[in-house]
């Protein structure tokens, strides 16, 4: 799975909100369109922001090994 | 005698600028002090000292111990097993007795120079921390050479630093300047004085670095090392840090704990953080980090809190400027009592703690999940709204196509009772026709029965006279018809005697030869 950019799906689903409420009329198929693309980003992003275990390495280690 | 190997080995560190356990770790003091090696077989044979550690130290060692052993102090390098002093082989299993030692020494006479190298070593083993007062000053171009005097008896001492060491150092002496050295004493032997090797300098006394710490935050001030335009922003998920701190103390157990589990790729350099010694190797770990700044998104200095004195390694010039020159985003995280240190004010970010360090770290990721979460709430909000839209506007469409559907229906019963009425008219027509046809039948009938009777009649009554002039009936009668020919004789004028003519009988026919005619 490609790198998820955080920074930018957050944007990407701030910004397919304001869509919505700039719409005096949602046209319906533009909307399921827009708030599935939405569930997709959110997927991602959730998916990166899951607890991951911090990986921790000494380079001190790595020189003396040199 | 462990206290006592103890403080040889820290003092051998400060001198080295390394850790304590790079010189001997614990456990190998300890085996040292339960061995009481004699000499160098005895000491090999502990784990942990091997041919380059004995090279290194073996000579100070076995000194210290026999010293320790014997209660001799007054003059720490007598006995066996000095390289370069008494001239015996240290792998000399016999160790002679102290006694036997000083009798050789005695007995033996060395050179100046032999001598002069067998002090040396032994003086190698006396890494001292000393204060004194500046009396002296020479700024050479690699070197910079300077006395200190005691306070108290103008004892002086004669000081020598490497012009870069003196560099790092961040100090810069001048007479009257109380200062404290650490450092190694060494005889320069062309004229016999002994001078302490200087490793690191400090300023003594908190007034004396306040005022050092001023000056240099005037001087970094006027640069612009500290102005809001050179802060770089650092990246609002950050996920690989280059980690600068302590191995030991709470900064790193602060840090690490508070980070939380973000999937971080943390590069951990460890360096002291106190001391001159930490000026070292914190710029040592940011050069080394710096060496591929693509590889790493923020680059963090952490440290606990602690006076002026114990963050001086933090306002060395030299590492305040490493810190400001690095091509990876700085944060860094170094506690204070009073001013904020240097290195901290050039950073592109500074906190106060190690724990605040962490969570400015991983504050983005916990903004998310809760945006992500309100996300999710709103976008499915939206969902339900434009569900709700869909559904409205098929109920009207439905409405309309219901609508549409019963006039359809309406139209469709109009249109099949025209139909209907139309099929029973044309019915009625038809009905009418079929009985206008049979009358026409009917009719038809009866006036071509009278008309086949009267045709039946002439026919009969045609059939009766031509039967009456059938020649046949005059035939069967006794007549005979005479041809010559195909021409019926009528007259005698139309034969001639010989000819032969064909009479036709009732039954039969006949030629008859004509032999005579009369008129």
């Amino acid at each position: 799975m490609a790198k998820v950019n955080l920074s930018d799906s957050l944007k990407k689903v701030q910004e397919i909100i304001r869509w919505f409420d700039n719409q005096e009329e949602v046209d319906v198929e533009k909307g399921l369109e827009k708030i599935k693309e939405g569930t997709v980003l959110i997927k991602e992003s959730r998916t990166r922001l899951k607890e991951i275990e911090n990986e921790f390495e000494v380079v001190k280690k790595e020189l003396e090994k040199e | 005698m462990l206290q006592t190997l103890r403080q040889w080995r820290d003092a051998q560190a400060r001198t080295e600028g390394v850790e304590t356990f790079r010189v001997f770790p614990n456990a190998v003091l300890e085996a040292l002090v339960g061995a009481m090696p004699k000499d160098k077989e005895e000491m090999m044979a502990i784990k942990g000292i091997k041919d380059a550690k004995f090279r290194k130290y073996g000579t100070a060692l076995l000194g210290i111990i026999k010293e320790q052993t014997l209660s001799v102090s007054s003059f720490p390098f007598q006995g066996e097993g000095r390289e370069g002093f008494s001239g015996e082989s240290q792998t000399s299993p016999q160790s002679p007795p102290l006694k036997g030692g000083e009798e050789t020494i005695i007995d033996q006479t060395l050179s100046v120079s032999q001598f002069l190298d067998g002090l040396n070593t032994e003086l190698s083993g006396m890494a001292s921390r000393v204060e004194g007062e500046v009396s002296s000053v020479d700024e050479r171009e690699r070197v910079v050479y300077f006395t200190i005097k005691d306070s108290k008896d103008e004892s002086t001492l004669s000081c020598l630093i490497f012009r870069y060491q003196y560099d790092v150092s961040g100090v810069k002496i001048t007479i009257g300047d109380k200062i404290i050295i650490e450092g190694v004493p060494e005889i320069y032997k062309p004229n016999g004085r002994l001078s302490m090797k200087v490793g690191v300098i400090e300023l003594a006394g908190v007034g004396a670095l306040q005022k050092a710490y001023e000056a240099l935050r005037l001087k970094f001030e006027q640069e612009g090392l500290f102005s809001p335009e050179r802060k770089r922003a650092l990246p609002e998920f950050p996920e690989r840090i280059a980690l600068i701190t302590s191995e030991q103390g709470a900064a790193i157990g602060d840090f690490t704990m508070n980070l939380g589990a973000q999937g971080f790729r943390v590069k951990f350099y460890p360096t002291s953080v106190e001391g001159k010694k930490a000026v070292f190797e914190i710029m040592k770990a940011i050069k080394y980090f710096n060496e591929q700044p693509e590889k790493y998104d923020v680059l963090v200095i952490v440290r606990g809190g602690g006076s002026l004195e114990s963050l001086q390694a933090f306002n060395n010039e030299a590492l305040v400027r490493e810190v400001a020159g690095s091509f990876i985003p700085t944060l860094l995280g170094v506690g204070h009592e009073k001013d904020v240190t240097l290195a901290a004010l050039v950073s592109d970010m500074m906190v106060s703690t190690p724990t605040a360090t962490a969570k400015e770290l991983r504050v983005h990721f916990d903004e998310a999940r809760q945006s992500i979460r309100h996300f999710e709430t709103q976008l499915s909000a939206l969902f339900r709204e434009v569900l709700s839209d869909v559904r409205n506007v098929l109920g009207t469409d439905s409405e309309i196509l219901l609508a549409h559907l019963h006039s359809f229906r309406e139209l469709v019963v109009t249109l099949r009772q025209n139909l209907m009425e139309r099929l029973f008219l044309v019915r009625s027509a038809i009905e009418r026709k079929i009985e206008f046809l049979r009358q026409g039948e009917r009719v038809l009938y009866s006036g071509f029965g009278a008309i086949f009777n009267r045709a039946t009649e002439e026919v009969r009554h045609s059939g009766e006279r031509l039967e009456q002039y059938d020649p046949t009936r005059v035939l069967k009668l006794g007549y005979s018809l005479v041809r010559k020919g195909e021409q019926v004789v009528k007259n005698v004028s139309d034969v001639k005697v010989g000819d032969i003519l064909n009479v036709q009988l009732s039954r039969g026919k006949v030629n008859a030869k004509v032999e005579e005619i009369f008129e």
